[in-house]
């Protein structure tokens, strides 16, 4: 009876509790926003991919987009948006973009491909949260 | 629980359809971004003088996604410049979301995007909803499989397990469930079938135990019932019903101190407190039950406390052992022979005796006279029959308010309450002594029985023992004047009693320290001038008063019954002498002793008898002296007496003669073999008086008949030589007195003879010169 009621108790919780993000961002801002993301990518393609400098290994990585995430991550006023890539070998890396807003109008202004260490610490620290 | 349940579930599959909704329009809203941004890039690397229908082509490309509603491209003065659907554009789409993406590249143109997310929140709430009604329809399903299983597996079976209990609980009779299942409940069930065959078994067990035990609670001859911590009676014996003749139904439920009872109301207090305080056993509380036609019956109670403080009493019939002990209390103070009450009974009167304001108790002790004789002659049944009478005589001297009792033997008892005057006692004792002055028939017989009477009186310094004790003074103070007399009890009497203490007292000394002594004065015979013989004379050597005579020792002993020790040492001490100073076998020397009336029965001719055991020659050296009186006293029975003692060899002496009431007519009939002349005659023998005259005609005349009638004649006092010539004319044979000697100890006895028969033999009595020379 008691475990029964905890359990009850717990629904109830997950259902009026909010999810951990940010101020709801509206349908017209996620599209704004995958607009933004979108025409950044289209912007920046040469040779139909993204080109990037690997300072470690001393070359330039080439990411072909595949597919937008729908998700979009908070992190206070920033926005973190993220798409699918594929490098030259197929191997698909996760491309991060990095938003903040100028004169109105939600600008990109890093981008990062493959793992990201300073993103994972953010959504560790609870500094970046899902905003939709 | 089953609402917390149901809320919870609906909350749960409302987060999930919340979730992926959110998820749905996340990927809409993203895929409708990226075909704008698309769209808006291809639009952008448009060459400026695209025709406005391959623009339209591009724009149509939006509507792939159904949440796009329209899309129009407008120049930098918001006039379209194409728009899809064609022609139609979004006239039809207002007040739909829509995003704005610049094309700078044609001419500063904006494409507009209107698209509807309304069809995914419909398809979303309608999922809601459905997702609603499945829970809520899958739950009222569930419920209700579940209440008909429950129903089914559980339900019945317990609903039929607790109709068997109650069916058992009203019937009494264990009920049996006829439900087979192959679960826990049909375990259960089983359980309880089992449970109720052990019952069953138990309760045929226990009533088979209940019906043996009533039997033997009925049937037990033992008058035994039952009560409840309230004292009210639940069960009875069949015993007892017969014994107190009630019906159960009229005792159950009564308190049992209705049929126990007691006389004594404080009796009973006690006993009902000490059973009803009782915790575990009572024992032996006395009550009467009270039967049913009123009668009593003794009872004595032992009880057992259960341990819901019930009891079980067993009561034991003790009517006939009291009603024995009554009357064997009753025997105890009564007299069997008068019925009248005996000494204790009387000794319980006297001490419940109540003293009356101006009245006067007296204390009458009353002793028959001449009883032991009527005992003796006409025998004792003749005894018994005169006591009774004599009680009956006695009974119709008092007052109904007076005691009568018998003390034993010949001895009465009287107690007067409320007597006016101290003299009225003194009337009533006259009335009985002049009530016995008619013989008593007895039979053929007639018996003539006088009263002594001792009167004493009650006071405060004075109680009921103490009165008996001085009126038992009394009569012996009327018996020892003459009997047939009362006498009331007197300071002086007391005296006389402690008088004869203090000497009987100096004889049960004499008798434990030896301090008794046997004197002996001569007899001598006057014409051979030698000792024939010895009057041993009772001597008490008694240290606080010196040499104590006979006469006082014999009264005190006779009084205190130390007579007998007394006869007894004396028949040892002269069956010593005559072994000592006679020769028995050929000499008639004798030793004489005094014998008093008292002791003149058959048990003192007993131990005189006895004596001679293995010396029967003895029996003729002792002369036993007794006086007139007694011969006069005890008529016919001392005759009887003495003749036995003379019969065993032993010679009778008649001591006193002259002084006492017998005449010289009867002397034949008397066992007489001596006769010894009073002192009083002999002393004035030699005088010139009247007396001496009197004394003369008398010897004469006892001396003839004497010799006719084979009679010795000793002559007591001779203290003269010339007494001894007149005796020796007169014919007498012996003599004792003081001429020839005193009474003198034993050891001086043997000297003193010899001295005696040399004078004798030197110088015999023949003439008065020659004896006064003898003499002197």
């Amino acid at each position: 009876m008691k475990s029964t009621f905890k359990a009850a108790i717990f629904a109830l919780t997950l259902a009026v509790c909010p999810h951990v993000h940010a101020a709801p961002l509206t349908d017209a801002d996620q599209i704004g926003l995958q607009v933004v993301m979108q025409q950044y990518i289209d912007a920046n393609t040469i040779n139909d991919g993204l080109m990037q400098v690997d300072a470690a290994e001393a070359k330039i990585n080439t990411f072909y987009p595949t597919k937008a995430h729908p998700k979009i991550m908070a992190w206070g006023d920033n926005i973190i948006m993220c798409a699918d890539f594929q490098d030259a070998s197929g191997k698909t890396v996760m491309g991060n973009f990095y938003m903040t807003k100028s004169n109105g109008k939600y600008v990109v202004f890093q981008a990062t491909f493959g793992p990201d260490v300073a993103l994972d610490k953010l959504m560790k620290t609870g500094k970046a949260v899902m905003a939709n | 629980m089953l609402p917390v349940f149901l809320l919870a579930t609906t909350v749960g599959m409302r987060v999930i359809a919340n979730t992926t909704f959110g998820d749905e329009k996340s990927v809409l809203t993203a895929q409708i971004g990226n075909l704008a941004a698309r769209a808006a890039t291809t639009l952008n690397r448009l060459p400026a003088n695209t025709p406005a229908s391959q623009i339209q082509d591009i724009l149509g490309l939006l509507l792939a996604e159904p949440a796009v509603s329209c899309a129009i491209l407008m120049d930098s003065s918001r006039v379209p410049i194409a728009m899809a659907p064609p022609r139609v554009g979004c006239s039809g789409a207002i007040g739909e979301a829509q995003i704005e993406i610049a094309v700078s590249n044609l001419n500063g143109a904006t494409l507009c995007v209107k698209y509807n997310l309304n069809e995914l929140a419909e398809r979303s709430a309608l999922m809601k909803s459905f997702t609603m009604l499945a829970v809520l329809v899958a739950f009222l399903v569930a419920g209700l499989s579940a209440t008909y299983a429950f129903r089914r597996i559980v339900g019945r079976p317990i609903e039929e397990i607790l109709s068997a209990i109650r069916q058992t609980r009203n019937s009494g009779k264990p009920v049996r469930i006829n439900i087979s299942q192959n679960d826990a409940l049909g375990s259960v069930i089983s359980a309880f079938n089992s449970m109720q065959d052990e019952i069953e078994n138990k309760d045929i067990e226990v009533k088979k135990n209940l019906r043996q035990l009533e039997g033997f609670y009925n049937e037990t001859p033992a008058i035994m019932f039952s009560v409840d911590r309230d004292g009210n009676i639940t069960h009875a014996s069949g015993h007892w019903l017969d014994h107190a003749g009630y019906q159960r139904e009229e005792i159950i439920g009564k308190p049992a101190q209705q049929f126990l009872l007691s006389v004594n109301s404080t009796e009973l207090e006690c006993s009902w407190k000490s059973f009803a305080s009782s915790t575990e056993q009572t024992a032996d509380l006395p009550f009467q039950l009270l039967c049913k036609d009123g009668s009593f019956r003794d009872v004595m109670l032992n009880a057992v406390a259960d341990q819901d403080d019930s009891k079980l009493c067993v009561l034991s019939d003790v009517t006939s052992l009291k009603t024995a002990q009554k009357e064997l209390v009753a025997l105890t103070l009564t007299d069997h022979l008068t019925k009248l009450p005996n000494r204790k009974g009387l000794f319980d009167h006297l001490a419940n005796l109540k003293s009356t304001a101006g009245k006067h108790v007296a204390v009458m002790f009353i002793d028959l006279d001449n009883f032991k004789v009527v005992n003796d002659t006409l025998g004792h049944e003749a005894g018994d029959v005169l006591l009774q009478a004599a009680a009956g005589r006695l009974m119709s001297c008092i007052a109904k308010r007076d005691f009568l009792a018998r003390l034993g033997g010949d001895e009465f008892a009287i107690v007067l309450h409320e007597l006016a005057l101290e003299s009225d006692a003194e009337h009533v004792a006259k009335r009985i002594v002049e009530s016995f002055a008619a013989p008593f028939r007895i039979g053929e017989a007639l018996a003539n029985v006088g009263t002594s009477i001792g009167i004493s009186l009650l006071d405060e310094t004075c109680n009921g023992d103490e009165a008996l004790r001085l009126a038992d003074l009394a009569m012996y103070e009327a018996k020892q004047s003459g009997k047939n007399c009362t006498a009331t009890y007197s300071v002086g009497m007391q005296a006389k009693v402690i008088a004869r203490n203090v000497m009987a007292k100096a004889i049960q000394d004499g008798l434990t320290h030896n301090q008794f002594e046997l004197y002996l004065q001569p007899i001598v015979d006057l014409q051979a001038m030698q000792a024939v013989g010895a009057e041993a004379l009772l001597r008490l050597n008694c240290p606080e008063r010196g040499v104590v005579s006979p006469a006082s020792i014999i009264q005190a002993a006779e009084e205190t019954g130390l007579i007998k020790p007394i006869t007894a040492w004396t028949m040892k001490q002269a069956m010593a002498m005559i072994d000592r100073h006679t020769n028995a076998a050929t000499s008639d020397t004798y030793i004489a002793l005094n014998v008093s009336a008292n002791e003149v029965t058959e048990e003192f001719a007993d131990t005189v008898i006895a004596t001679f055991d293995g010396h029967p020659d003895y029996a003729k050296s002792l002369v036993l002296e007794i006086t007139e009186t007694t011969l006069f006293k005890k008529d016919e029975n001392a005759i009887h007496i003495l003749s036995r003692l003379r019969k065993a060899g032993c010679r009778i002496a008649l001591d006193d003669f002259g002084t006492g009431y017998s005449s010289l007519a009867h002397l034949h009939s008397y066992p007489v073999d001596i006769i010894k002349l009073d002192r009083s005659f002999v002393s004035v023998l030699a005088t010139s008086t009247d007396s001496a005259k009197r004394s003369r005609v008398l010897i004469g005349a006892t001396s003839a008949m004497a010799r006719e009638m084979d009679i010795k004649i000793v002559a007591e006092g001779i203290e003269n030589l010339e007494t001894l010539e007149l005796l020796r004319d007169f014919g007498i044979e012996y003599g004792q007195g003081y001429l020839f000697s005193p009474p003198m100890p034993e050891r001086v006895w043997a000297n003193w003879n010899s001295s005696f028969v040399t004078r004798s033999k030197a110088a015999p009595f023949k003439t008065n010169s020659e004896l006064a020379r003898l003499a002197g």
